[in-house]
């Protein structure tokens, strides 16, 4: 056993050092690689060294780990190093905690890095001096960290289904014990009635491993463990975040030291552009700022006017502003082509990267929001900087040491740029199509209502953010996701509705625009007069007036009500016959309004017993308001 | 409204009454302009523009205001939230002119021109280095901010503004310079992090309609624009009045004053609508006193934004979330336990207050239920002298009885009441 560890570690040394001295020529990387290189990489070793543990020590089924894949029963292509970990999951009593967390974990891992990880790790070791090795160096230190990621998800929820089983088996053991609770941390007190006082019992990390051989190096071990993913995940990880997190998290950090290595990389080309070599890092400094904060402040604010727009669709925002980004990168590599066009290359450059930054902060607070399962939002967004922080560490350290070997060689650094770039939109697509909104958008709840209403039945949060279009207003630009299985769960009808439905909806719209005669007026306000919102159909199109009292929970009614309506034209043929003969009892408005207010709690609380956010609509409505005769208008003006 | 009067007074001149019950006027607002809407007595719509008798500056203004504002401002935000933007701009002004005069003076102690290979190095320790040091530190205490995010958002900005002034002072000991600037950046590190990290629940207590990203984007845009305008001044400033050392330790501390000032005001503006061991409290207490239960918006002005542990006597001196084997017995948390079997608290008294302790799945609710049981056992503590488990007993069936008008009550003003946000408090289970 001993010979394993020694193995294990041994291996783990010899990947390291290539990547510390690969680039000795310059000053500027090898500064920041000795700082850094040094953090992530003890992590993995000790991965190995743990995993060498637990299957010579611990399992003794078999050396190979063929069988043990056979046993875990999962299909993933990882290698020794994930599998023992996920059979410390084992243990009686943990799987019932776990279903939730782990559901996403296993699933959709088909990226392109993973394919033959072992070799890769020989091959950089092997020699330095080929043209596409650093892109190999680059694409398995990708491949290490994902592993790093891996192991911490399956070691997060054997963490958590090891205090589950324990906290069980306690129970049944000594009744009397108390556990203390402190954020994720589960402190376990022995009463001790000699003294009458509670004593903390000593945390047994090793449990089931009875060799004192293997007993430090695996509590050091768990103790790098713990404090890594204290550092790392939010408190209570398993339970305090919503499921998707934790796979959203993963191609965060891929995308993350795609990004930086691409932004090392137009960098220096910038610099080159401007004909200066390495070094000149004063001017450089003065000329990132006029152009990256100077243009981009006008950017952003131009930009912010679309606020609204990032709410009702984040995902499609975000992912355009991941574009926007690798466009201006992509700008900057340009540079040295055109040195003549510097300065408005540069400038174009740096608005694209400042409005970029804006999209993406804005929309990152959406989507950490809903994360957030115990409105544990600073804490969330906390570990989310840490986790930024150590794959752009890597990406930079990456990129320093891409762009040393490029050199000035254009060629060459625009195809490693293409190479990145793909990889970095490739990993937010990723992210983001994990990510499992809860909050209803017109689209979204178009969707929810109308399969409601088709087959009684609230969709899943899973399924309808699958389908949901990244650019709604785009529609040959969206990447088709769909998986087969899934589209038993929505049916075609519900998705045509819920597209046609956002087509036409008009929120917010100028009562004036909607009626023709004063008698069809009258027949609305009579109609309404107890919602906050005035519906009518007027040339196609579904108009809802917000009254001034209007709250989004009423949007979201208006917009049940539209989908009901909906629903009557298509399934029932009940056509429109002008706006007062519609109101009059019998008339299309009037049932309709009758029967959304007698089935919208309902569909509410199923909603709500699905996981769907049901407060209110999000949406971005004309900045119209009524205030109808009777009622003074509360609040005027902007100031 | 003395026009509108005027109107109605003519319209009901004109013609006899409709007979209907709803009036044939109606007023939109659009863009905060207020447009008036009317049927004449020839069955014409006619449009009047209200008490948009501002001029052209003022429309100017405005509407270049609204670039800064949310879409649908006055109705798609909480309270507050003009209060608070006001005084982020004035820290962010601060805060960038600020941030010139100690790059000024970094660059000064450096020598100015410092070899390339040399600034590279150094630079990257610094920045980087001691940041992410920093970065990394504070966030690990990212559970506590979500309990008190108002006091470290202030706290965050204490941090810069030190690390700011070490920047600043640095001329003054050249030899410490690596020392001064690291110790800088370390603090600059930690305040970013907890900066970022406190935004998102302050942002959501505003957020009315689901609006974050447009709050988000509005709020970058101002402090965008606010951070230029003081990246100007601090430019003027460090060219003319603090380009000696005497200049910049006056200019500094003020503008930090200043900037904290702001930063504490902007933060008593914001109306957090979650669950804490003191919003607990105070809400408790109001309760019990005047029988009302405050909205947010009532109770941001009056949190100790410093002490945020302090003990509240009206709502029975509770201290929640001390670890449990500093003050309980295994035999006492037995029967304390028997008291309320359903119950997800323990209380127990001490000398000077009472602590509660929660189970680890306890929600805000339990958390309301205990903190009231425990303010009604102080009051009838005070008056009668019967035996302890009597008082509770009492205060526990006078709780029930309060109960459930208290929750809707409390919901209706807009607390969420799903959580109870005791950051790393200790929590207790079986």
């Amino acid at each position: 056993m001993g010979c394993a560890f020694r193995a294990s570690c041994l291996s783990g040394s010899l990947v390291s050092p290539p990547i510390i001295t690969t680039p000795e020529r310059r000053p500027f990387g090898f500064t920041s690689l000795l700082s850094l290189g040094v953090k992530p990489f003890p992590f993995t070793f000790l991965a190995r060294a743990r995993a060498t543990a637990r299957v010579h020590g611990l399992q003794c089924i078999s050396r190979e780990t063929d069988n043990l894949k056979t046993i875990s029963g999962s299909p993933s292509p990882f290698d020794s190093l994930f599998l023992p970990l996920l059979l410390g999951n084992d243990s009686p009593g943990g799987g019932d905690r776990d279903n939730n967390g782990g559901k996403n974990n296993n699933g959709g891992w088909n990226n392109p890095f993973n394919s033959d990880g072992s070799s890769w790790w020989h091959d950089d070791s092997s020699s330095s001096h080929y043209p596409f090795l650093l892109l190999l160096f680059c694409s398995s230190t990708l491949c290490c960290l994902f592993h790093l990621q891996l192991a911490k998800s399956a070691l997060a929820r054997t963490t958590t289904s090891s205090a589950s089983s324990s906290q069980e088996e306690s129970n049944l053991l000594e009744s009397s014990s108390v556990w203390e609770v402190r954020g994720g941390k589960w402190t376990k007190l022995i009463p001790d009635y000699f003294k009458d006082g509670f004593i903390v019992a000593q945390p047994d990390y090793g449990t089931g491993i009875g060799s004192t051989q293997s007993f430090i190096p695996v509590k050091l071990w768990f103790r790098c463990r713990d404090l890594f993913m204290r550092l790392m995940l939010p408190e209570g990880f398993p339970h305090s975040v919503t499921n998707d997190y934790l796979e959203y998290s993963l191609w965060r950090g891929v995308q993350g030291i795609a990004s930086q290595i691409s932004g090392v990389l137009a960098t220096q080309a910038l610099l080159y552009a401007v004909g200066l070599g390495k070094g000149a890092i004063p001017t450089a400094a003065a000329i990132n700022w006029v152009l990256k904060d100077g243009i981009g402040y006008l950017s952003k604010i131009m930009l912010s006017k679309y606020g609204r727009h990032f709410d009702v669709n984040p995902k499609g925002w975000r992912l355009f502003a991941d574009l926007l980004e690798n466009a201006a990168s992509g700008l900057e590599m340009l540079t040295p082509a055109f040195p003549h066009l510097f300065v408005l290359i540069g400038a174009a450059a740096g608005a694209g990267r400042s409005a970029a930054a804006l999209i993406q902060a804005a929309t990152r607070s959406c989507f950490y929001a809903g994360f957030a399962a115990q409105r544990n939002f600073a804490e969330v967004i906390a570990k989310g900087e840490a986790q930024g922080m150590v794959s752009k560490s890597i990406g930079i350290m990456l990129g320093i040491a891409l762009a040393n070997f490029i050199g000035s060689s254009t060629s060459v650094a625009l195809a490693s740029f293409g190479v990145v770039t793909w990889i970095h939109m490739f990993c937010n697509l990723k992210s983001y199509q994990s990510i499992e909104l809860r909050t209803l958008n017109p689209y979204r709840a178009s969707l929810v209502f109308s399969e409601y209403l088709l087959s009684g039945q609230v969709p899943p949060v899973k399924e309808v953010n699958d389908v949901e279009p990244l650019f709604p207003a785009v529609p040959y630009l969206n990447v088709n996701s769909l998986y087969k299985a899934q589209q038993v769960v929505l049916s075609p009808d519900a998705k045509n509705a819920a597209a046609e439905i956002e087509c036409r909806l008009q929120l917010g719209s100028k009562l004036s625009n909607v009626f023709s005669s004063k008698e069809d007026l009258l027949a609305l306000f009579n109609l309404y007069s107890n919602e906050g919102y005035i519906f009518a159909e007027h040339q196609g199109r579904f108009c809802v007036v917000l009254k001034e009292s209007c709250l989004p929970h009423d949007m979201l009614k208006a917009l049940f009500h539209v989908n009901y309506l909906y629903w009557l034209e298509k399934n029932v043929g009940f056509e429109a016959t002008g706006t007062s003969n519609d109101c009059r009892t019998g008339g299309r408005l009037q049932i309709s309004l009758e029967y959304v207010q007698r089935e919208f709690n309902h569909i509410k609380n199923d909603g709500e017993s699905m996981g769907w956010v049901m407060d209110g609509l999000i949406a971005r409505p004309l900045p119209n308001r009524i205030c109808p005769g009777h009622m003074a208008p509360s609040v005027a003006s902007l100031t | 409204m003395n026009f509108l009067e005027k109107l109605k007074m003519q319209k009901e001149c004109e013609k006899p009454p409709p007979p209907l019950e709803s009036p044939l006027f109606w007023t939109e607002i659009s863009d905060s302009v207020s447009h008036r809407f009317q049927f004449g007595p020839d069955g014409r719509l006619s449009v009047k523009v209200l008490d948009d008798a501002r001029p052209v500056i003022h429309k100017m203004v405005d509407s270049f205001l609204s670039k800064f504002f949310p879409s649908g401002y006055p109705y798609s935000v909480s309270e507050g939230y003009l209060r608070y933007t006001q005084f982020r701009a004035l820290q962010h002004f601060t805060s960038a002119a600020l941030s010139v005069l100690s790059t000024q003076s970094l660059l000064f102690a450096a020598g100015l021109r410092p070899t390339p290979a040399q600034a590279t190095a150094v630079s990257w320790v610094l920045k980087d280095g001691m940041q992410h040091v920093g970065k990394l530190i504070c966030s690990n205490l990212g559970a506590r901010m979500d309990s008190e995010p108002k006091s470290w958002r202030i706290l965050a900005d204490v941090l810069y503004d030190l690390g700011t002034g070490l920047e600043v002072l640095s001329p003054l000991c050249p030899h410490l310079f690596l020392e001064m600037a690291g110790l800088g950046n370390f603090a600059k590190g930690m305040a970013v992090v907890a900066a970022r990290a406190t935004r998102l629940p302050i942002y959501s207590s505003f957020a009315k309609e689901g609006n974050l990203s447009d709050l988000f984007a509005k709020g970058e845009a101002i402090s965008t624009l606010f951070n230029v305008v003081g990246l100007g001044a601090g430019i003027q400033l460090a060219s003319t009045v603090c380009s000696s050392m005497q200049g910049k330790l006056i200019v500094g501390p003020l503008l930090s004053i200043i900037h904290i000032y702001s930063v504490v005001e902007e933060m008593r503006a914001a109306p957090v609508d979650t669950l804490n061991p003191q919003r607990t409290a105070m809400i408790v207490a109001d309760f019990l006193k005047t029988g009302k239960i405050s909205s947010p918006a009532d109770l941001r002005y009056r949190e100790d934004l410093l002490f945020t542990g302090r003990l509240i006597e009206d709502a029975g001196n509770v201290k929640v979330g001390r670890p449990l084997r500093k003050f309980m017995k295994p035999s006492e948390l037995g029967q304390l336990k028997q008291i309320f079997p359903e119950e997800k608290f323990v209380l127990s008294r001490g000398n000077k207050w009472v602590d509660m302790v929660l189970e680890h799945d306890a929600t805000g609710e339990d958390a309301l239920r205990g903190w009231l049981v425990a303010a009604y056992a102080a009051h009838m503590g005070k008056s009668s002298h019967e035996p302890r488990a009597s008082v509770l007993q009492k205060a526990y069936d006078k709780m029930s009885d309060v109960y459930y008008p208290f929750l809707s009550e409390l919901r209706a003003k807009g607390w969420h009441t799903d959580r109870f946000l005791d950051g790393t408090g200790s929590r207790f289970a079986w």
